[in-house]
């Protein structure tokens, strides 16, 4: 790899300091769509690395109950649009 | 007591004058109810010698079912019968929900019942476990182990500071609800709805059930579960933290399935028909 690098240096060396601005400018040309591409905005939705935590109770007889943990209740009525 | 038996042994007049006996009894299709458990399906051929009535050693036997509140199906139970009456159980095994129940040494004495045995669970399906709940819509996949410590207690078993752990990350959980609770799930989406949504297909890393209560009545499951649908919110985790409480026998009473003598109790019915020495 370093040794790639060295001859890519040595010929632009060679061919004079007008070529190798005009060949640095086009390198220039050749990278700038990737400089816009950097420029777009991330679509990708990152999910929040903190966990959803729910308590429940759950009794089960002939019907089931489900009480949900008031503290969890009152944190979602307060944070409504937390999701 | 009833039972099918057949009895052949020698009696022998010792010197002192006293008589001693061995029998080598045949037992099949035997059920018994005590206060603590009801018992069925016992097979076994046994050897006892008395007086007072005692097995020389731990003998095998087979055991279709015996509902300690939870019905264990499937048992065997090696145990020596002590002169004294007491029942002193080398190790005893029993299915229950696709894996097994093990118990290593423990004492039964007949007057004071079970006084404590730490059970060792082994494999248990979490599909099958969930199906005891009866809870429609609820289903799940993953092997589970644990220790459910079982004492006597006011004349009731009683497990106290059981554990069940996920063997293993990657088990799933789904749940979906019918259309009574779908209905308060829509009405409370910030909360219940949340949840439903979440466990619609649940992969948990790590799951653990603590049980505790009587095996006949009100047991008390909490169960902490933690993993992520990937389906919910880009896959974010999610907690639960469950208070199940439920009369799980009253649930898992089920009809009696079809139970098959284990091969090793049956051969040993054999050789006792043929009037071979048991292996």
């Amino acid at each position: 790899m370093k040794r790639g690098g060295g001859r890519a240096r040595a010929r632009l060396g060679n061919v004079g300091p007008s070529l190798a601005r005009r060949g640095l400018g086009l390198l220039g040309l050749a990278l700038l769509p990737l400089g816009l591409g950097a420029c777009q905005p991330r679509v990708a939705v990152e999910a929040p690395k903190d966990p959803i935590v729910i308590h429940m109770n759950v009794k089960i007889e002939h019907e089931i109950k489900v009480q949900v943990d008031r503290e969890l209740e009152q944190l979602f009525a307060s944070e409504k649009d937390i999701f | 007591m009833a039972a099918r038996v057949e009895a052949r042994g020698t009696l022998v007049r010792e010197r002192d004058g006293s008589l001693a006996w061995r029998a080598e009894v045949a037992l099949r299709d035997g059920a018994a109810t005590t206060a603590l458990a009801r018992v069925e399906g016992v097979h076994g051929a046994i050897v006892l010698e008395g007086p007072p009535a005692h097995t020389p050693g731990p003998q095998l036997v087979a055991i279709g079912l015996a509902d300690v509140g939870v019905p264990l199906r499937e048992g065997l139970v090696e145990a020596t019968l002590r002169p004294d009456g007491a029942l002193a159980v080398k190790r005893a095994r029993f299915a229950f929900a696709g894996g097994a129940l093990e118990s290593g040494a423990a004492v039964l004495d007949p007057d004071a019942g079970l006084d404590a045995v730490t059970l060792r669970a082994r494999d248990l399906d979490l599909g099958e476990l969930l199906a005891l709940a009866a809870l429609d819509g609820l289903s799940g996949a993953g092997r589970l182990d644990g220790e459910l410590p079982i004492a006597r207690e006011e004349g009731a078993l009683r497990v106290r500071g059981g554990v069940l752990r996920a063997r293993e990350p990657g088990g799933t959980i789904r749940y979906a609800p019918t259309d009574s609770v779908g209905a308060m799930a829509a009405a409370r989406p910030y909360d219940l709805g949340l949840a439903v949504e979440a466990f619609s297909d649940f992969r948990y890393e790590q799951l653990e059930a603590r049980v505790d209560g009587t095996l006949d009545a009100a047991l008390t499951i909490a169960l902490d579960v933690r993993g992520a649908n990937p389906g919910f919110q880009n896959g974010r985790p999610v907690e639960l933290h469950l208070n199940l409480e439920a009369r799980l026998a009253d649930l898992v009473r089920a009809g009696r399935a079809s139970y098959r003598v284990p091969e090793a109790v049956e051969e040993r019915l054999r050789a006792f028909s043929e009037g071979r020495t048991s292996p």
